[in-house]
């Protein structure tokens, strides 16, 4: 599905979280959203997925606005995976996963539906957890069981909060390649809040850069993350090291002014 | 059901008491049973009892279960939010006002209007817990003192009505309040099948909407479905059903805790599943008990309300203590 949201703007109170942020977003394309703590990243998925209300702008999926779209048939459309989530000692993974496929169930389960937790268990390689209980699992595992969720919801919007968060660098790998995968094979677009800034240099096909609300760069990655761009927003300095696999960012020394904080 | 309809003060055996109900129902078909008065015991006497401690257990189950998934807390239950308490309120008020001030809603049916109050007095507790709940940084054990707290508020209410009232009436308040099944009749029994029935088929409806809400908000959102409305539909429909059992057995506690975490531990967290097995483990609890209430003494028979106190607050104690580090729910 395409996505377009054009100026938007929120407000908390007299604080403006977001302030005219524009940007689209292709099917079968991952867009990362990156910036400092608190400058508006999970605001914005907030608002794309209807669970914030906006100030002003619009958000267009493929050219409907999202507020006026029955939230049961947006649910076929937008899969999201939240920075935090909660679940019961009771819940078993599969239970967990099987909550995708809620926007397509009436009452009963079918074999068909059975069929697209496991192939979304499968695709981040943790079928074998299908019978254990979500509290039994490590903070990685439990990260892949929510991904899985969204993945079997099937939708045409990705949207992940930090979904790399609390994974180890092996972990976050095959989460942002899954997810990759994921967007070219079905043709879903992708928008993921990352603080990783190489994650999104090596897997997104363009950023946006979010500082205190405002888009700071937007673009293709090697673009936007650039030392001059990295060291205003985030107030370090880097270096991009160009290597036969690729370019990487290396972070070199905060900035004299954030250092003293 | 059968056993219990059977024991008592006098003990009737199971053939003529399958055989009282049977000939009830069909006069024709089956003979009356050989003891004089065996159709009247188990008709008049017992089955209502029986048909309240069932249908309450049923309710109370069943409201605890929902508002454990609405609210996230596995320490909730009518009881434990107040509401036992200030539908109790709503009931005793509506015994001792009701004749006298209120006579053109009087009218309408004393039950109805008992059910009524009780429901109100609840749903007014339920809302206070449902603000609270909702204010930032309230924590799971917040919710349950707020509702040890609104318990009390709607206690002290009742101490009033009983200072209040006349003696005759202060006797009936006080034995009534400690909860029991002696407001059994039949006009309670046809009046608590059609809420129990309709309260159970609209919360077993939203079963996967439950579902969805234990893995949080968001995701319930994500997945199409108005937490807000869900939330407020559960807590209304809960707190219906089980006001009006409340309104004619006074106050019964705990079984709305025991009964859902029982049957999590043996059948899992699915709603579609967990909502009628709680009923029915809540049926079993309380008509045991009532029975053992009204037999372990007999001809004495002491309220099952204290039986449910000692029972279920060693079962509180014992989750309270077996969730150490660990967590409930």
């Amino acid at each position: 599905m395409e996505l377009v949201v054009d100026k938007l703007t929120k407000n908390y109170g007299d604080t403006r979280a977001l302030d005219c942020v524009s940007f689209s977003l292709c099917p079968g394309n991952v867009l990362a959203l990156v910036g400092p703590n608190g400058s508006g990243k999970s605001t914005l998925i907030k608002i794309v997925a209807t669970f914030f209300p906006k100030t002003s702008g619009s958000v267009l999926l493929d050219g409907n606005d999202v507020f006026s779209i029955d939230p049961a048939e947006l649910a076929r459309y937008i899969g999201y995976v939240p920075q935090f989530f909660s679940y019961t000692k009771y819940s078993t993974v599969f239970e967990m996963v099987l909550l995708g496929r809620r926007p397509h169930i009436k009452w009963t389960v079918t074999k068909e539906e059975l069929e697209r937790v496991q192939d979304a268990l499968d695709a981040l390689d943790i079928g074998h957890l299908a019978g254990k209980y979500v509290d039994e699992l490590s903070g990685g595992e439990r990260q892949k069981v929510f991904i899985a969720r969204a993945i079997a919801q099937e939708p045409g919007l990705f949207l992940l909060d930090e979904p790399t968060a609390s994974l180890d660098i092996r972990h976050q790998s095959e989460v942002m390649e899954v997810i990759q995968h994921f967007a070219q094979k079905k043709r879903s677009a992708v928008l993921i809040a990352v603080h990783d800034l190489n994650l999104a240099l090596r897997y997104a096909d363009s950023v946006l850069m979010l500082h205190e609300g405002r888009t700071a760069g937007y673009g293709h990655p090697e673009n936007v993350l650039t030392p001059e761009q990295i060291e205003r927003v985030f107030g370090i300095e880097s270096e991009v090291v160009t290597t036969r696999n690729g370019k990487f960012i290396l972070p070199l020394r905060a900035k004299k002014k954030t250092a003293g904080i | 059901m059968l056993i219990a309809a059977g024991i008592g003060t006098v003990v009737t055996p199971p053939g003529d008491t399958l055989l009282a109900i049977l000939h009830a129902l069909s006069p024709t078909m089956f003979p009356a049973p050989s003891g004089p008065r065996t159709s009247l015991i188990v008709l008049d006497f017992r089955l209502p009892r029986i048909l309240l401690a069932i249908l309450t257990g049923t309710c109370l189950a069943v409201a605890g279960t929902v508002m454990q998934g609405l609210l996230r807390n596995p320490l909730v239950s009518p009881f434990t939010l107040g509401l036992s308490s200030a539908a109790s309120f709503g009931a005793a008020f509506a015994i001792v006002i009701g004749p006298g001030l209120l006579v053109p809603f009087w009218a309408f049916g004393d039950n109805a209007f008992i059910i009524l109050c009780a429901f109100l007095s609840g749903w007014l507790s339920m809302m206070l817990v449902y603000s609270i709940s909702k204010l930032r940084g309230t924590t799971q054990a917040t919710l349950i003192l707020a509702g040890v707290v609104i318990g009390y508020i709607f206690s002290a209410g009742v101490l009033a009505l009983k200072y209040l009232t006349n003696n005759e009436k202060l006797r009936e308040l006080v034995v009534w309040l400690m909860g029991g099944m002696w407001g059994a009749n039949w006009n309670a029994v046809i009046m608590l099948i059609p809420i129990t029935l309709i309260s159970f088929v609209i919360l077993e409806w939203k079963a996967w909407d439950l579902n969805a809400l234990v893995a949080g908000d968001d995701i319930a959102k994500n997945v199409g479905i108005d937490v807000n409305r869900l939330r407020l539909l559960g807590l209304l429909t809960s707190t219906f059903a089980a006001s009006a059992c409340l309104a004619f057995t006074g106050i019964i506690g705990f079984i709305g805790l025991m009964a859902p975490h029982i049957c999590r531990m043996i059948i899992g967290g699915d709603y579609r599943y967990l909502i009628p097995c709680a009923g029915l483990m809540g049926a079993l609890i309380l008509l045991v008990s009532d029975t053992v209430a009204r037999t372990i003494m007999s001809p004495v028979e002491i309220p099952v309300g204290i039986i449910m106190y000692v029972v279920g607050g060693f079962f509180f104690l014992f989750l309270i203590l077996r969730a150490r580090g660990k967590g409930l729910f």
